[in-house]
């Protein structure tokens, strides 16, 4: 590698990475208070260290990215203070690998002495990162990862905005069955916890409330040719229920399409999420979905959200967006009960009591530290040329047990076991 | 002649390495806990990194599987410390157990595979761990993995003493690894990435030596991922993924696959890397690409290949070079590897795969025994 030719190609190839990498740093994406700087905005009360920890690299890039963003919006439009408290975020990276993440969930705590830790998309690196902060006494205000389990403790150090597996589709049994009419179910699902978890949840409710499931089919994930699942649904079944969130949505609607499947199609809202419909486009219209945030809430939190992020980011609100920006109302709440220093432990016990009323509706936090809001029940129909999720009709103060007792609740076998049994 | 360079050598050499020891040892008192904590999953990674390398560097074969002994030895340490008590001696055997037998499963399978297939083989069988480790949830826990997996009983409380215990275990297993691959058994397993065929009619069986190369290497990964999953706390796929086979195979290539301690030194750039540029920038895979380009452009013998060669040709500018290079890789070597050295010949640094690509640094350094050894693994007969 002598000589000046290749001195240059390194030269070169180096510029190119530095330039790239200066491109995307770590500063809030919506402009917000710059993170680590040290310019952290003046609050009477003192100041409180936030550590947001989620994916900005590998698969959940945009979920993570979204999280952030809704997260720095809430707290830029309140001049970077949240109940008194100057509030300085310090952004890390999970990508999407347990270990590495809870070398930063580390760094976060001992390094930046967060207070509090917020977000984690993925459910494998929640359970790896849950442990040690418990053990730190730092609290996890989780804002995507959905495994059933990580709220299942009373007294809890983890609370999460977001849904269990299970929340947000319980209420769909009701009204698919009920409401609908729909007295039979296919159920397709994604093969692994998630997709155990959302379609168990479903099934659950749909056959206490009296109608069967008849079929039940998983894909793995990643599924490259949704053709050969979506030929076998029983052509008998009144309904479908899907769940496959993610690059699957897409494959998934598209061969429901190419192969004529006439049978209705009701999903996990993630399966229809805002970030997806413009690549389902006509492919998923008419399809329901249930789950705790549309664009089309009509409330004065979200008239707020919506025109905020609009300006902001020029696209739809989703889930992910909302759920950011709920945690900085959550910790906004809890701060301002509080007095004095904040420590993780105040604000632990603060954010515990906390209601809001956030984009999505009311929330508040059950004795597990789950949220317990209204699930809302939307369809994908085009509205002056986009497609969006029309909300038509809403299931009030769900929580992740829905109508079942939570000792009772929590007796049952984990959906893992009884996936294959519900078309039984 | 006591103040010959070579004299000077022999005392300067001890010296750095006792002053380097120290500070490993004085390490917890000097930096703060998190760091501690970043310095115990490099020594993690870099057993793993060696242990790999004894398949690749010195074997030869580039295994793109090595997660799968990783990951088998953290769900050992997964499943003995949720679901029995197993104290941590029988963990211990239990994971080197574990290591050496999936070793020996992949050794078998690719007996008759060489280069490219090998690459493909061995990810195919870690795939195949990694998707019963995802599927067999009621084990497993799929997905979501095993957590809180608590260090109890194992050292006292606090991380110190951990990162001694690792340092230690660690240490050991260097040492070990070090001794093996001066053993007439690890001579062989060298001698298979030289000539395996020319092995094979001086009538070794060269079939059992690359189940060696394996089963040892599988012992030694299984044991890192032991202690990652103590350190971490959890286990889950990732451990198994292909992206940490991968990863492993970067570390190895980057502090330099020819050298014993390359693929130490390649573990702890990667690591160190990974922490600090993800601090400043959310691009900063575009900058460890950027760097993992550059390697394989023009540095293919790694980190300390270079400075080998820089040595060498200051060396020969003073005009006091001679004979063997100054860290005893001989340059120009056709013959028995100097004792105590198992380096490869200059250019090899990539076994397999020197001959195929534009990987080759310089013309005047690739030279003539790497490409032979390249070409007659791939044309020769099997006998």
């Amino acid at each position: 590698m002598s000589g000046p030719r290749s001195a240059l190609q390194v030269a070169a190839l180096t510029t190119f990475a530095v330039v790239l990498a200066g491109c995307g740093d770590l500063d809030p994406s919506a402009g917000g208070v710059p993170a680590g700087s040290g310019e952290t905005a003046e609050g009477e009360k003192g100041t409180v260290n936030v550590g947001l920890l989620n994916p900005t690299t590998g698969p959940f890039t945009a979920l993570g990215e979204d999280v952030n963003a809704g997260f720095e919006l809430y707290l830029e439009r309140n001049g970077g203070t949240l109940g008194g408290y100057g509030v300085e975020v310090v952004k890390e990276d999970t990508a999407n690998d347990p270990g590495g993440t809870t070398t930063k969930a580390r760094q976060l705590v001992e390094q930046h002495e967060s207070d509090i830790i917020i977000g984690l998309v993925n459910s494998g690196v929640a359970y790896a990162v849950a442990p040690y902060l418990e053990e730190a006494g730092v609290p996890l205000l989780i804002t995507v990862a959905g495994a059933d389990g990580l709220t299942r403790e009373t007294d809890p150090n983890v609370f999460r905005l977001s849904y269990t597996g299970s929340q947000d589709t319980m209420p769909a049994g009701d009204y698919v069955c009920d409401e609908l009419g729909h007295r039979t179910a296919a159920i397709v699902g994604l093969d692994y916890s998630f997709g155990w978890e959302a379609t168990g949840g479903f099934a659950r409710v749909y056959e206490d409330a009296g109608c069967e499931v008849v079929q039940e089919l998983y894909a793995p994930l990643g599924t490259q040719d949704w053709g050969p699942y979506v030929t076998q649904i029983d052509p008998a079944a009144d309904v479908v229920f899907a769940v496959a969130p993610g690059s699957d949505s897409v494959r998934f609607f598209q061969a429901i399409d190419g192969f004529g499947v006439t049978t209705p199609v009701f999903v996990h809202g993630s399966t229809t999420d805002e970030t997806l419909l413009p690549s389902l486009g006509a492919t998923a219209e008419g399809v329901q979905s249930s789950l705790h945030y549309a664009p089309g809430v009509e409330n004065d939190a979200n008239d707020t959200f919506v025109a905020a992020w609009t300006e902001a980011q020029g696209r739809s609100t989703n889930q992910y967006a909302e759920d950011g920006w709920a945690a900085a109302q959550s910790l906004e709440a809890a701060l301002t009960e509080m007095e004095g220093e904040a420590t993780p432990e105040a604000i632990r016990e603060a954010l515990a009591g906390v209601q809001i009323d956030a984009p999505r509706g009311p929330v508040y936090f059950d004795e597990y530290g789950q949220a317990v809001y209204d699930v809302q029940f939307r369809e994908v129909t085009q509205q002056d040329g986009e497609w969006v999720n029309e909300v038509i009709d809403t299931a009030e103060d769900v929580s992740q047990f829905y109508t079942y007792d939570p000792a009772e609740y929590l007796e049952f076998p984990p959906y893992e076991e009884l996936k294959g049994t519900w078309a039984d | 002649m006591h103040d010959s360079p070579r004299d000077r050598r022999h005392l300067v050499v001890p010296l750095l390495v006792a002053v380097g020891l120290l500070v490993l040892l004085l390490l917890p008192l000097i930096i703060p806990s998190f760091y501690l904590f970043l310095s115990t999953r490099i020594l993690v990674f870099g057993l793993f990194a060696t242990a790999f390398n004894v398949v690749f560097g010195y074997a030869g074969m580039p295994s793109l599987g090595h997660a799968a002994f990783f990951g088998a030895g953290a769900y050992v340490v997964g499943l003995a410390s949720t679901r029995t008590e197993l104290p941590f001696p029988v963990v211990l055997l239990l994971a080197l157990l574990v290591g050496t037998a999936l070793g020996v499963v992949f050794g078998l399978m690719n007996l008759r595979v060489r280069g490219i297939y090998l690459l493909l083989l061995t990810l195919a069988l870690a795939q195949a761990v990694f998707g019963l480790a995802f599927t067999q949830v009621s084990i497993t826990g799929g997905d979501n993995g095993i957590f809180g997996i608590a260090r109890e009983g194992l050292v006292p409380v606090g991380l110190p003493y951990f990162y001694w215990f690792v340092l230690g275990i660690v240490g050991v297993s260097l040492a070990l690894m070090w001794q093996f691959m001066r053993s007439p058994v690890g001579m062989a397993i060298t001698g298979l990435r030289e000539s395996e065929s020319r092995l094979a009619a001086t009538g070794y069986r060269v079939g059992m030596y690359r189940v060696w190369a394996f089963a040892v290497s599988g012992a030694f990964a299984a044991l890192a991922g032991m202690l990652d999953a103590y350190l971490v706390g959890s286990v889950s796929p990732a451990n198994l993924a292909f992206l940490l086979s991968a990863e492993v195979v970067v570390m190895a290539i980057l502090g330099g696959a020819r050298y014993f301690f390359g693929p130490f030194l390649g573990a702890a750039l990667i690591l160190g890397l990974e922490f600090y540029v993800s601090t400043f920038t959310t691009r900063w895979t575009i900058v460890l690409g950027a760097l993992y380009i550059v390697t394989a452009l023009f540095m293919s013998d790694g980190v300390l290949g270079r400075i080998a060669h820089w040595r060498q040709r200051s060396g020969q500018r003073a005009g006091t070079a001679t004979g063997p290079g100054p860290d005893g890789s001989a340059t120009s070597s056709g013959g028995p590897v100097p004792d105590g050295v198992p380096a490869l010949p200059a250019g090899a640094a990539l076994p397999s795969m020197s001959g195929s690509g534009p990987a080759e640094p310089t013309p005047s350094r690739s030279t003539a025994s790497a490409r032979t050894t390249a070409s007659a693994r791939t044309t020769e007969p099997r006998p």
